[in-house]
């Protein structure tokens, strides 16, 4: 089931396009990563999906049509910079914020409770938000934005100011959200993060899609001609197909010729008996995609 | 609605359960207290519990002096007579009593009396004796003459129409506009602070951004209103039932009546100029405090309106002694100052109707154009964290949400 369907927005502020002309879907159960440079657009796509911007052209759909006040209750919103109340205890602030997404009150309390036990934050909900560290505030952050099972969750760097113990423990809560059949639209500059989590990315520059689709054939489409080999020998200098070999820190990166075809130089290695331990085609990591879509333009896939 | 009475129970269980509100609360009640306690302090010091004595030598003191009350806190006191001076001084050797007013001979013609006393006599005394000669004097008098003479006449003032009317005794009257303006001005001024803080610091925190996917901008705008609204008018309230029993209080010790009366005239002023006066201004605050981007900002800016509320004060001469001068016109028609000066015009002079009737309406207009700027602004101003938003721009209607 379709859950987003975005149609050519356009937003801009004075002079400057914000967002030019960005088209995307997501589908229930399935992660997209937004990714893009600082004053790429995010953001802003970000909040016009949330109708707390209206686009200048183009159309929103959000959970089967326009948004509305009433769709606000199935949707978790995550923004960057965190968003609590400081003054107050945090069970009262979440409890709070609950309450204002619909939720009864019986409701908050049990998954309220199930929530702070599962992010250890059970000792803490009497002390008042300003108290708490900035793991511990972005991880009532993320209980606001999951507490009441929305259909749609938009995060915006939903690992900011958490340990690899408390990232873990959010990526699974993502992955349980999607299981269940959650929307997420995960906006990160972490790279690692939205190839570990994400179906499918969506690379945004200059308010424009650079790069779309899932990881596996971007990182496909980018693949250089190259190949990474392990071998307790050296390789042979006259295998067909391979220009140069150079010899990286626990492995060779052996550059192929133009056309040549890593399958066959795969097959001739093993003809000659060159005892492999590790063969592989060079694919770019996101980042290294990033960095060269953002800096030298890439191309729209 | 749900989500506006959420936002509004919010509103105001978080300032009513702060230390400040409950200490800003109590603060005008330990003054009152305190005020009450200096007060009985002063008319226990002006009194003294001693009786008094008198002699009369003029002759015409024919009736008797009235026991004193049971009970009286201010502190009345018997007058003794005696038939001699040498008596009189003897008692008052003695501190059996106060002071001995002597009535002269010629008191008929002179109006003099002599008081011995060792020390100053208590006013209560001096209040005592004078009571006693005027009601000696008058004694031959029909009991209605007397009644009128020693209370005074009721002088009604009364506009040419008849429309209007007010006694001179009926202090509230003549206190209610100064009354009604200042507390206006004190309930917005706690609101409209409340309310302007707890905007900016949702602006400043983010939380602002989180809130809006729950509820609509609109939504959360009412709900602050009428939420820290609330919070001026309990402790208004609260200040009020205190207020009232300081009256009590007063009335105990001065026994003047102080109870005033409402009349429907007062309850229209309420609904036609000081409600809307109240959307208006907290309609402003909200507007303020999403066009800027800090408290301190927020508080000068807001000075563009406080001040004209507080100016009829300042030209309260004027409206006073010319009620009806095109001054006093434009500023009990205008929105911000029409709260107060159009009830102290009314107090004192006949204010045509239709200028109540169009301080009324444009009020009323103002608080509801004031609104649907605030929404609008609100909209406009509640993600701009870097730089404060222009007046010009929400006027356009330049909105990207």
């Amino acid at each position: 089931m379709q859950v987003v369907e975005v149609n050519n927005i356009t937003k801009s502020f004075g002079k400057v396009h914000a967002v030019d002309g960005i088209s995307f879907s997501v589908e229930s159960g399935e992660i997209l990563g937004l990714i893009g440079p600082n004053g790429a657009g995010k953001t802003t796509t970000i909040r016009m999906l949330l109708d707390i911007f209206k686009s200048d052209s183009g159309s929103v759909a959000v959970l089967g049509g326009p948004m509305d006040e009433s769709k606000k209750d199935r949707i978790g919103y995550l923004p960057e910079e965190r968003g609590l109340y400081q003054d107050i205890s945090l069970e009262k602030c979440l409890t709070y914020l609950a309450s204002i997404k619909g939720m009864p009150a019986a409701l908050i309390e049990e998954r309220l409770a199930d929530y702070l036990r599962r992010f250890d934050l059970t000792e803490y909900r009497k002390r008042k938000v300003k108290d708490l560290s900035k793991g511990m505030q972005q991880k009532a952050q993320i209980i606001t934005t999951f507490i009441h099972q929305p259909q749609l969750v938009i995060v915006d760097e939903p690992f900011s100011a958490l340990d690899p113990v408390n990232t873990q423990m959010v990526k699974d809560l993502m992955r349980a959200e999607k299981a269940r059949g959650t929307a997420i639209i995960m906006s990160t500059h972490q790279m690692n993060q939205a190839e570990e989590l994400c179906d499918r990315i969506l690379l945004v520059n200059k308010g424009r899609i650079m790069l779309s689709g899932p990881i596996q054939e971007i990182r496909r489409q980018f693949a250089r001609p190259e190949i990474l080999v392990k071998s307790s020998a050296p390789l042979p200098q006259d295998i067909p197909g391979i220009s140069r070999v150079e010899s990286e820190n626990q492995h060779l990166r052996a550059y192929l010729e133009p056309g040549a075809s890593p399958q066959a130089v795969l097959n001739e290695m093993v003809r000659r008996g060159v005892s492999l331990d590790q063969f592989e085609v060079a694919q770019p990591t996101l980042d290294e995609i990033f960095i060269q879509v953002v800096t030298g333009g890439g191309t729209q896939a | 609605m749900k989500k506006i009475w959420l936002i509004f129970k919010y509103e105001y269980a978080r300032r009513v359960k702060t230390r400040g509100f409950i200490f800003a609360v109590l603060s005008m009640p330990a003054l009152i207290i305190l005020a009450m306690l200096m007060a009985l302090i002063s008319v226990s010091l002006q009194t003294n519990k001693l009786p008094a004595g008198y002699v009369d030598l003029s002759g015409t003191l024919t009736q008797p002096p009235a026991q004193q009350q049971s009970f009286n806190i201010v502190g009345d006191i018997d007058l003794l007579p005696f038939t001699d001076v040498a008596a009189g001084e003897d008692a008052l050797a003695h501190d059996e009593i106060q002071a001995l007013f002597v009535i002269q001979p010629d008191y008929l013609q002179s109006g003099s009396v002599i008081a011995y006393a060792n020390e100053r006599p208590g006013d209560n005394a001096v209040e005592r004796m004078q009571d006693f000669l005027q009601t000696n004097l008058l004694a031959g008098e029909d009991a209605q003459v007397q009644t009128r003479i020693t209370r005074g006449s009721n002088i009604t003032v009364r506009s040419l129409d008849g429309s209007r009317q007010a006694s001179m005794r009926d202090w509230f009257v003549v206190l209610y506009p100064f009354l009604t303006g200042l507390i206006f001005i004190i309930v917005i001024n706690i609101s409209g602070g409340y309310l302007l803080q707890s905007v900016v610091d949702e602006k400043e925190n983010r939380t602002m951004e989180v809130i809006v996917t729950s509820v609509s901008p609109e939504q959360l705008m009412t709900g602050k209103i009428l939420g820290n609204l609330s919070v001026g008018l309990t402790q208004l309230l609260i200040w009020l039932l205190f207020a009232a029993i300081g009256l009590a209080g007063m009335q105990m010790i001065y026994q003047v009546d102080f109870v005033p009366a409402v009349t429907p005239d007062q309850v229209a002023l309420f609904a036609g100029l000081i409600l809307p006066g109240f959307i208006l201004v907290a309609a402003l605050m909200t507007l303020v405090g999403v066009s800027v981007t800090d408290m301190r900002e927020a508080q000068q800016v807001s000075l563009l309106f406080t001040l004209p509320m507080v100016a009829p004060y300042w030209f309260a001469g004027a409206l006073l002694q010319h009620p009806n001068h095109p001054l006093s016109i434009i500023m009990s028609l205008f929105p911000l100052t029409a709260v107060v000066s159009m009830p102290m015009r009314i107090s004192i002079a006949s204010v045509p109707s239709w200028q109540i009737i169009a301080s009324y309406v444009l009020t009323w207009l103002s608080a509801l154009a004031a609104l649907k700027l605030a929404a609008r602004g609100f909209r406009r101003g509640m993600l701009q964290y870097q730089h404060r938003i222009r007046f010009k721009e929400i006027l356009k209607g330049k909105s990207h949400a």
